[in-house]
């Protein structure tokens, strides 16, 4: 069954006393914007979550091209200025350099698969998905500028709606969680 | 028949018969008022003025004033003040302060955090294009020093301005002592997997040992167990098990707020982002030791030795 169709299906308890009909509508309606903040955050998920996977995944299959044309002009720039240059120790080098590379992008698409497996679960644990949502795209676009602080500039209007649909989201999220309540669990050890 | 405003009778048998009567049907109190709501100085909750201390966050109130209707129980004040519509119940306000100030407060700190990363990311960026030699790495170390400092004192303006989360409920004595060693059995559990982990990174992928951005000392010294031991352990502690999570256990279930903050934990180590999956996992462990152990001061103290216990097979 699909999650959506079924969290929708799903009356949460009123926080009005029985008979008082207008405020369960309410809390409905409150209910039915909470849903739709949700959808929103599990498509930005989605979306942010396949275009880092797919783009990361083809410069993961492009690194040993991308790194060995890296190489060879600064090989050529070496070579211009009459200096020799050890082949072992290069070709360590760049093997080293690719693997980095490759752990770099790996890291990356797992990241995006995990925001899409978030997006996925936004019915089911929509504080959990949507907090660990944004928690992790701010973390990538901040460790982005933690290497090239010149990221940070790069589409900032959209990284800004980005975040802030994720805030909203975890604002429903929030709401929806106490109108339903949060999964129960026994605190303590065990 | 007397009528109000007579005088008592004269007569003893009529006067004791009133007395007698008035005992049995004795005239209504008139309605004490409630008491007025005034606001915590630390956690901005409103409350009554004759409860002595924040039902929230336990600090005592400085408008506090004696109501002599009231003072028998700190909960009648609250009741009435819930019945007459002036504020929520302490619960649901708690509730509200939580998710109105403390977390968006935390996300702002992790905000901050990030930032000053960020900015020694940079700094060190362009330290590498200029210096070199002992002077990159004294340099590298005065950034570290203030960089942390301004993070220990974001992390203590925070918890001045954010007040203590609510006390989660009370474990009983045996359940802390065994929730503590497993705890513990779970951070010892999560260091063998950082070690694994960088094990197998270093012999199948960095050959020449794995990247070191930061330029972290890598000696046994005084400035070293400061930065990579006292202060994260504190510090780190302070905002990830304490704020953080224990905001977060109010609003949601006790596993969910731990992987939040483990997730939060692992994505505030910019300076090591090879080691983000298992300092998720070491976030993870140490809170469960938090919340099994019910002690702040364990993880702390669990998060000193993990650091120490690197650095000393680092050197």
């Amino acid at each position: 069954m699909d999650a959506e169709s079924n969290l929708e299906r799903t009356n949460p308890p009123s926080l009005s006393s029985p008979g008082s009909s207008g405020l369960s509508s309410l809390s409905n309606l409150g209910q039915q914007a909470r849903v739709k903040q949700l959808k929103s955050a599990k498509w930005i998920l989605i979306i942010i979550g396949v275009l880092m996977t797919v783009g990361h995944g083809i410069f993961f299959v492009m690194a040993e091209s991308m790194v060995k044309a890296k190489f060879d002009k600064e090989v050529k720039n070496i070579q211009a200025r009459g200096m020799e240059i050890d082949q072992v120790a290069l070709a360590e080098l760049s093997g080293s350099a690719v693997r980095s590379a490759r752990v770099i992008m790996g890291g990356m698409m797992a990241i995006g698969i995990g925001l899409i497996v978030l997006g996925l679960f936004v019915y089911q644990y929509p504080l959990f998905c949507t907090v660990t949502g944004l928690v992790i795209y701010i973390g990538v676009q901040a460790l982005n500028a933690f290497f090239d602080p010149t990221t940070i500039v790069q589409g900032i209007i959209i990284k800004i709606l980005i975040i802030v649909g994720l805030v909203k989201a975890v604002q429903a999220a929030l709401a929806y969680e106490r109108e339903v309540g949060p999964d129960a669990e026994p605190e303590g050890h065990g | 028949m007397t009528l109000p405003g007579d005088l008592p009778p004269d007569d003893p048998d009529t006067a004791s018969a009133a007395r007698r009567s008035e005992l049995d049907h004795p005239a209504p109190r008139p309605a004490a008022a409630a008491p007025a709501l005034v606001a915590c100085w630390r956690c901005g909750l409103s409350f009554a003025e004759n409860m002595r201390t924040c039902p929230v966050c336990g600090a005592t109130n400085r408008q506090f004033r004696a109501l002599e209707s009231f003072d028998s129980d700190p909960a009648l004040s609250a009741a009435a003040i819930v019945a007459s519509g002036k504020a929520r119940s302490p619960k649901a306000a708690a509730i509200h302060d939580i998710e109105a100030r403390a977390l968006p407060a935390c996300f702002k700190v992790f905000l901050i955090l990030l930032a000053t990363s960020v900015f020694q990311g940079a700094v060190i960026y362009g330290m590498k294009e200029s210096l070199e030699g002992d002077e990159l790495e004294h340099s590298a170390n005065a950034l570290m020093v203030l960089v942390e400092l301004i993070d220990t004192a974001v992390v203590f303006a925070a918890l001045y301005w954010i007040g203590r989360p609510p006390r989660p409920a009370r474990v009983s004595g045996a359940a802390r002592l065994t929730g503590g060693l497993a705890g513990v059995a779970a951070v010892g559990v999560a260091f063998g997997l950082n070690l694994l982990y960088h094990h197998l990174l270093q012999l199948y992928i960095f050959p020449n040992g794995v990247p070191d951005v930061l330029l972290e000392g890598e000696e046994w010294s005084l400035f070293c167990v400061l930065t990579t031991i006292v202060q994260p352990a504190i510090v780190e502690e302070l905002f990830f098990r304490y704020l953080v999570l224990d905001n977060l256990r109010a609003v949601t279930s006790a596993r969910t707020a731990i992987w939040i903050s483990s997730i939060a934990f692992g994505m505030a180590h910019l300076g090591n982002p090879i080691g983000i999956p298992v300092l998720v996992l070491v976030g993870a462990s140490l809170g469960y030791l938090r919340v099994w152990s019910g002690a702040l001061w364990a993880p702390m103290l669990m998060h000193a030795v993990h650091n120490g216990l690197i650095l000393l097979l680092e050197t």
